[in-house]
C-alpha cells in the first residue's frame, strides 16, 4: 500500500507553488520569460536572470528547506513526546535562540557586548549558540531521564525562563535596538545567500539523515515506551539521537530564519490527514513536502500586499495554519 | 498417547524484585515450562505487574538472575534474543487510534526488521498466520479506533503471536472485558500451550476461570513470596483462603456463601440444572435447603418444554420461582 497519489498530489502542489512564488516580486517578469530563465536558457534582460536566480530562488529555497526541516522537527517532537500539540519549540530550543538573540541586540544598551556588529551571521552564530546551550542541557538530562513527559517538561520550563529574562531585556532597552529584535522574532526567509543556504541545506541533510536512521524506533514509540523496548528497541540511544536530529535541524532553521512559529506543529497533522500512515519511512518525507509547501504557501500570501510592504511570516503561518488545523480537526474528529 | 516432553524456558535464581527501598518480592526460585498456562494471582498492590515486567526485562531485578533459555537451541545457546524469546500483552493503552490491525500486528515482527523496517514475504507470512490463529483475519484492515476492547486485546495477543516466541507474558489481558470475551481470551491462550507448546503467564483477576483452565496458578499475598501449585491443589490446602481472605465466598463450593436467616427450613427434590438453580434462588433469598427434617418441601420437576415447581406434595404449584418465591414469602 503505496502512497503514490498523496506523493504525486503533494509534489505538484510544490511544483506550483514554486513557480507562483518565483513570478511574484515588486518586478513582474511574464512567465514564459521566468521559464526560461530556470531552464537555462538565454534571456535579454539580465536583471530579470538576477532577480531570479539572486533573491527570489534564493527566498524560495530557503522556504523549501526551512520548512522540511521544521516539519521533521515537529514530527519527531509529536511521536518522541506521544503529544499532538509538541512542535520543534518544546525543547526550548528557539527560546534558547531568543534569548541569544535579544543579548546580542537588546544587551548593548545595558552594556553588555556580546559581538560588535549586527549582520546575518552575527544573529545566526548567536542564535546557533542560544540552541546549542539549550540542547546540551537537554541532551544531558536526556541521557539521565527515564520517561519522556519529564523532559517535556523541562524543556517548557527552559522556554518560560528564558522568556522572562528576554522580557526584563526589552523592558530596559532602546526603541530602535527593541524594533530589530521585534523583527528578528517575526522571522525572516528572505535574507540568506548562496552560501548560507548551502550550510542550511547540509544542516538539513544531517538532520533528517538522522531522523531516517531512527525511523523503527520512531514507529515502535507509537506503541508506548514498554511495548517498544520489549520489540528491541534501545529507547536511551534513540531519544538521544531523535533529540539531536531536532535540535539540528530547529537549531539550524532559527539560527537563519529567526524562530518560525507553527509549520512544525501544524504540518504532521496536515500530512496525516492526507496520508494515513503511522509509518514514519513515508512521513518523514511526506511532511518534507509539506512543510516545503506550507511555508512557500506563507511566503507567497506574506507578498500578496505588493510592492515593498512584505508581511512577517510569522503573521502568517498562524494565521493561515491555525483554521486549517482547526477545520481538519473538526472534520476528521480523531488526529492522533 | 506419549506425553509431550516439557521444556523450561524461564527460570529465575534468588530473584528479588521491586525498588531499592521496597522490595517486593525477595529470593524467588520460579520456573516457566513450555506447554504450560500459569495464572499468576493475588490481590490488588501485591507487586503483580512489577514481577511481570521484571521477568518481561523491562525493569531491572533488584538481584538475582532470570535466565531465559531457547527451547529450539542447545542448552548452552546464549545467543538468541530476548525479544526473539518472549513476547509482552501490557495493560498501556495505545496512542495511534488510526492505525490498522494489520499494522499493529507487524510490530511483532520489529524484532527481526533491519532499521530500514524492510517487510519480508516470510514477515507477512507470520503476520497472517498470527491474525489466522486468534481468528481475527476478518479485522486486519480495521482501524483500532473502530474495535471493540475485547477486539482490541485480542489483536494484541495476535501481535504477541507474530513475535513467533516461545514464551509469551500478559498482564491481565481479561480486565475490563465481558465474561464472553473474558472466557473467549482464556480458551484461546490455553488453546495456544496446547497447540503451539507455548508457554503462558498471564496476571489476573478471574479466579474461577483461572481455576478452570491454568495448569499452575502463583499466587502472591503481601509476604514477598509466590506459592506454585496446580489450581485444585491450592483451593484444598486452603492456600487461596489464606491470601485472599475471602469475605463470605466459599472457594471449595465455588458459591457466595448466604446466611439462613428466614424459615422454615426447605426440602429440596429434584435434578439437575433445575436443582442447581432453584436452590441458588432459595438460598439467595435466605432459606436454609437440603434438611430432611424441614418443615417445608419443594419439588421440581422438568417436562417437555416447561418446569413445574411444587410446594407440600402439590399444595400449590408454579411455573417460575418468582411467584414460589413469593408464595413462600407469604407464608
Amino acid at each position: 500500500m503505496r502512497p503514490t497519489y498523496p506523493f504525486a498530489f503533494l509534489i505538484i502542489l510544490l511544483a506550483c507553488l514554486l513557480v507562483t512564488n518565483l513570478s511574484i516580486g515588486a518586478v513582474h517578469i511574464p512567465l514564459d520569460q521566468l521559464i526560461q530563465i530556470l531552464l537555462g536558457q538565454e534571456v535579454n534582460n539580465d536583471v530579470w536572470k538576477n532577480i531570479v536566480w539572486d533573491f527570489r530562488m534564493t527566498k524560495a529555497l530557503t522556504c523549501i528547506l526551512a520548512g522540511s526541516a521544521l516539519a521533521i522537527s515537529g514530527l519527531l517532537m509529536q511521536t518522541l513526546f506521544r503529544n499532538a500539540l509538541a512542535g520543534p519549540d518544546v525543547l526550548g530550543l528557539s527560546s534558547g535562540a531568543s534569548l541569544a538573540v535579544s543579548l546580542l541586540i537588546l544587551g548593548q544598551s545595558s552594556g553588555i557586548v556580546l559581538l560588535p556588529a549586527h549582520s546575518t551571521w552575527t544573529i545566526a552564530l548567536a542564535a546557533g549558540a542560544g540552541c546549542a546551550l539549550v540542547f546540551v542541557v537537554m541532551f544531558s538530562l536526556a541521557t539521565k531521564l527515564r520517561d519522556n513527559v519529564s523532559l517535556l517538561i523541562v524543556g517548557l520550563m527552559v522556554g518560560a525562563g528564558t522568556s522572562s529574562i528576554v522580557s526584563v531585556l526589552q523592558y530596559s532597552s532602546r526603541a530602535e535596538d527593541l524594533q530589530t529584535f521585534i523583527i528578528w522574532t517575526f522571522g525572516s526567509l528572505g535574507s540568506l545567500n548562496w552560501n548560507e543556504i548551502n550550510v542550511l541545506l547540509i544542516i538539513l541533510l544531517v538532520g533528517s539523515l538522522l531522523a531516517i536512521l531512527c525511523v523503527k524506533s520512531l514507529n515502535a514509540w507509537l506503541l508506548g515506551d514498554n511495548y517498544a523496548s520489549s520489540i528491541g528497541i534501545n529507547l536511551k540511544r534513540s531519544r538521544v539521537i531523535i533529540i539531536l536530529s531536532a535540535s539540528i535541524l530547529t537549531g539550524g532553521v532559527t539560527a537563519f530564519c529567526g524562530p518560525i512559529a507553527f509549520v512544525g506543529l501544524a504540518v504532521p497533522h496536515l500530512i496525516k490527514i492526507i496520508i494515513k500512515t503511522h509509518n514514519h519511512k513515508i512521513l518523514i518525507p511526506a511532511v518534507m513536502i509539506g512543510g516545503s509547501v506550507l511555508l512557500l504557501f506563507c511566503d507567497t500570501v506574506s507578498q500578496l500586499p505588493g510592492e515593498a510592504k512584505i508581511l512577517p511570516v510569522n503573521a502568517i503561518t498562524a494565521l493561515i495554519g491555525a483554521p486549517v488545523v482547526i477545520w481538519v480537526i473538526l472534520r476528521n474528529r480523531i488526529v492522533i | 498417547m506419549k506425553a509431550i516432553e516439557k521444556k523450561q524456558i524461564l527460570v529465575t535464581q534468588h530473584l528479588s524484585v521491586g525498588y531499592e527501598n521496597n522490595l517486593l518480592f525477595q529470593e524467588l526460585e520460579l520456573v516457566l515450562n513450555t506447554g504450560e498456562l500459569v495464572c499468576f494471582m493475588g490481590p490488588n498492590g501485591a507487586g503483580k505487574s512489577t514481577l511481570i515486567r521484571t521477568l518481561s526485562g523491562l525493569q531491572n531485578a533488584v538481584s538475582g538472575r532470570i535466565s531465559l533459555i531457547d527451547p529450539a537451541g542447545d542448552s548452552h545457546n546464549i545467543d538468541t534474543k530476548p525479544n526473539h524469546l518472549l513476547s509482552v500483552v501490557l495493560t498501556d493503552k495505545i496512542n495511534a487510534a488510526h492505525m490498522t490491525v494489520y499494522e499493529l500486528v507487524t510490530f511483532g515482527r520489529y524484532p527481526y526488521l533491519d532499521w530500514n523496517v524492510r517487510i519480508t514475504p516470510e514477515d507477512r507470512q507470520h503476520i497472517e498466520s498470527a491474525l489466522e490463529k486468534i481468528s481475527i483475519t476478518h479485522l486486519a484492515n480495521r482501524r483500532l479506533y473502530e474495535l471493540s476492547d475485547g477486539q482490541v486485546q485480542m489483536s494484541m495477543i495476535a501481535r504477541a503471536l507474530a513475535q513467533d516466541t516461545p514464551l509469551i507474558i500478559l498482564d491481565e489481558p481479561t480486565a475490563h472485558l465481558d465474561l464472553n470475551n473474558r472466557v473467549e481470551i482464556m480458551k484461546l491462550l490455553r488453546q495456544l500451550t496446547r497447540s503451539l507448546d507455548k508457554a503462558i503467564l498471564l496476571a489476573t483477576h478471574d479466579l474461577d476461570l483461572a481455576l478452570q483452565t491454568a495448569d499452575r496458578i502463583w499466587l502472591t499475598g503481601n509476604d514477598k513470596n509466590v506459592i506454585e501449585g496446580i489450581p485444585e491443589d491450592l483451593v484444598l490446602n486452603g492456600s487461596f483462603d489464606t491470601i485472599f481472605k475471602f469475605k463470605g465466598f466459599d472457594l471449595k463450593t465455588g458459591k457466595v456463601q448466604h446466611q439462613p436467616f428466614r424459615k422454615p427450613a426447605i426440602h429440596l427434590k429434584g435434578e439437575g440444572y433445575a436443582h442447581l438453580w432453584t436452590k441458588n434462588a432459595l438460598e439467595r433469598n435466605g432459606y436454609e435447603v437440603d434438611q430432611y427434617d424441614a418443615g417445608c418441601t419443594v419439588e421440581v420437576k422438568q417436562t417437555v418444554d416447561m418446569f413445574l415447581w411444587s410446594v407440600d406434595n402439590n399444595k400449590a404449584s408454579f411455573d417460575n420461582l418468582a411467584s414460589l418465591l413469593q408464595f413462600l414469602d407469604e407464608n
